[in-house]
Order: structure tokens, then sequence, then C-alpha cells
């Protein structure tokens, strides 16, 4: 653990009940031993995004059944997030569609993306897929999200997402 | 126009919600991050959709939140934005959103929902 400088690390329920206690003590364990004080904050952020986003993806189990792993740590003076947990084939293609596209744009670029799709999200209705989770994950990065697929199964994927502060 | 007062009390995953039109005050505060934020919206837009087009007089609304979840993010656009499409109501209006100074993350966001929106839109930054 300390080669890689993790700062906390959870395996288990991804359900919102269990991860909503779990915010203020990502909050303060990251913000404590960095010097930007909105650090912690962020990587709150970044994190129920990552969960709300990825678990929303994770129905292989039910509902009352999301299993995952996250780990977050420093490198240098960046925070790194890293999530990972099961999907089935609809929802790799879905989150590998965006992310690769995602992966190309720049900062700029992503500003505008968030833009249009806040603007077109008005007008779809509100089960609709917008993506605006990973883009805000995209936006608050400072370098391009990296992720992997590993096939277990049929319809059964393992997604790992990192992401860097 | 008479529109009863909506107050919603905040939980571990919602806002705190007030509008209330006799005391003239309007305020949602707190973090925001649940996963159905279209239903917690709901009542709030449909409060809006009806009390929008009859403005007449300074309309302050407060937003202070310290998290909110893209989905959040997407229905309090939509709420500023029926406030912003009534155009009588538009010159009346004034969003005020507070966030504290070193948050920078709900700095931007701020700004970002100001950039969307044709209102006036005040960032207040607190100690």
């Amino acid at each position: 653990m300390q080669e890689r400088d993790m700062v906390m690390f959870y395996k288990g329920d991804f359900s919102q009940k269990s991860m909503l206690p779990m915010l203020d003590i990502v909050e303060y364990n990251v913000g404590s031993g960095v010097s930007a004080g909105s650090m912690g904050r962020k990587a709150g952020h970044v994190l129920i995004e990552l969960l709300q986003n990825v678990s929303k993806h994770s129905t292989l189990h039910g509902p009352e059944e999301k299993q995952g792993i996250f780990v977050i740590g420093r490198k240098g003076s960046r925070i790194y997030i890293e999530c990972g947990n099961l999907v089935s084939t609809a929802e790799r293609v879905f989150l590998e569609e965006k992310l690769e596209f995602l992966k190309g744009l720049s900062g700029e670029e992503l500003r505008e993306m968030h833009k249009a799709a806040m603007k077109a999200s008005l007008k779809f209705e509100s089960k609709h897929k917008s993506g605006l989770g990973l883009i805000e994950i995209a936006k608050a990065s400072s370098e391009p999200i990296e992720f992997l697929f590993q096939t277990h199964g049929p319809d059964l994927h393992f997604f790992g997402v990192h992401v860097i502060l | 126009m008479s529109a009863s007062t909506l107050y919603i009390p905040k939980t571990e995953e919602t806002p705190e919600v007030c509008f209330d039109p006799e005391k003239g005050l309007y305020s949602i505060r707190g973090r925001s991050l649940p996963e159905n934020a279209f239903q917690f919206y709901q009542p709030i837009l449909d409060w809006v959709k009806i009390f929008a087009p009859h403005i007449q007089s300074a309309f302050v609304l407060e937003l202070e939140l310290d998290y909110f979840n893209s989905s959040s993010g997407r229905f309090l656009y939509e709420l500023l934005s029926h406030l912003e499409s009534n155009a009588k109501a538009k010159n009346y209006v004034t969003i005020r959103w507070f966030c504290e100074a070193e948050d920078e993350l709900m700095l931007e966001k701020g700004e970002e929902l100001s950039q969307l929106l044709d209102l006036q839109f005040e960032i207040h930054r607190t100690s």
C-alpha cells in the first residue's frame, strides 16, 4: 500500500447507501496532506460520479448488490482514483464508445462538450443516457481517463477506470 | 398570484428546498446527490413552472450547494431555464450562487451555469 501511496482502499457494496457516509472520509483523507484545499472535495465529486455512472451500468447482480472496488492514492502532487466493477456487454459498448471519444478531447473541447450536453439534456427524456457524468469526470481529470475491459463471460466484463486529478 | 410554500427538508443525499412566496425567500442548500434526480427535482420544477410566469417583482433564488452530481446539475439547469425562458419574469430574477472561498469545483460549476443562462447571476464566495 505504501508503495503506491494509497490513501484509501475499498472493496464491497457500491450502492448509494454504502457510499454516502464514505464521502466525508474521502474528503478528509484526501484533503489532508495536499496543499490545494479543494482537492478533497474534487476527489469526492469524481468518486461519486464514477460510482453513480459506473455502478449505474452494473445491473448484473440487481440493484441491491452492486459490488466493486476503488482505490484512492497520491501520485506526486496529484490524486489518483481507480475504480472497477462488472458490467454487461451492452454497458461495455456504451462506456467504451463514450470514454474513447472523450479521451481525444482537450480541456477546452471538454468544456464546450459539457455545455452542449447540458443544453441537449433539456430536450431529452429524464432517463436518457446523456453521458454528462462521464464528461464531468473527464473535465476534472488532469490527464486523459485510462480504462480497460476484461471479458469474463459471454455477457460479463470487468471494467476498470483510472483517473488522475 | 398566490402560490403555496414548497418546503423539502434536507437529507443525507438531497438539499433543503425552501420556496416561500409569502416571505419572498427562495433557496436550495446542501448536497444534491440523489441517484434518481428526476424524482427529487420534479416537484420543484412543477412549482417553478406554475410560479415563474407570475413573477412581478424581485425574485432572488439562493443556491448554496456543497456537492451536486451531474444529474442534479442537469435539473438545476432545467429549473433555471424555466425562470429564464419566461421573458416577463427574466428581468426580475437574480440567482445568488454561494460557494466556499476555497471550493474551486463549486465556483467552476457556478460559472458554467451562469454561462448557459441569460439571467442575472451573482457568485458569492464565503469564508
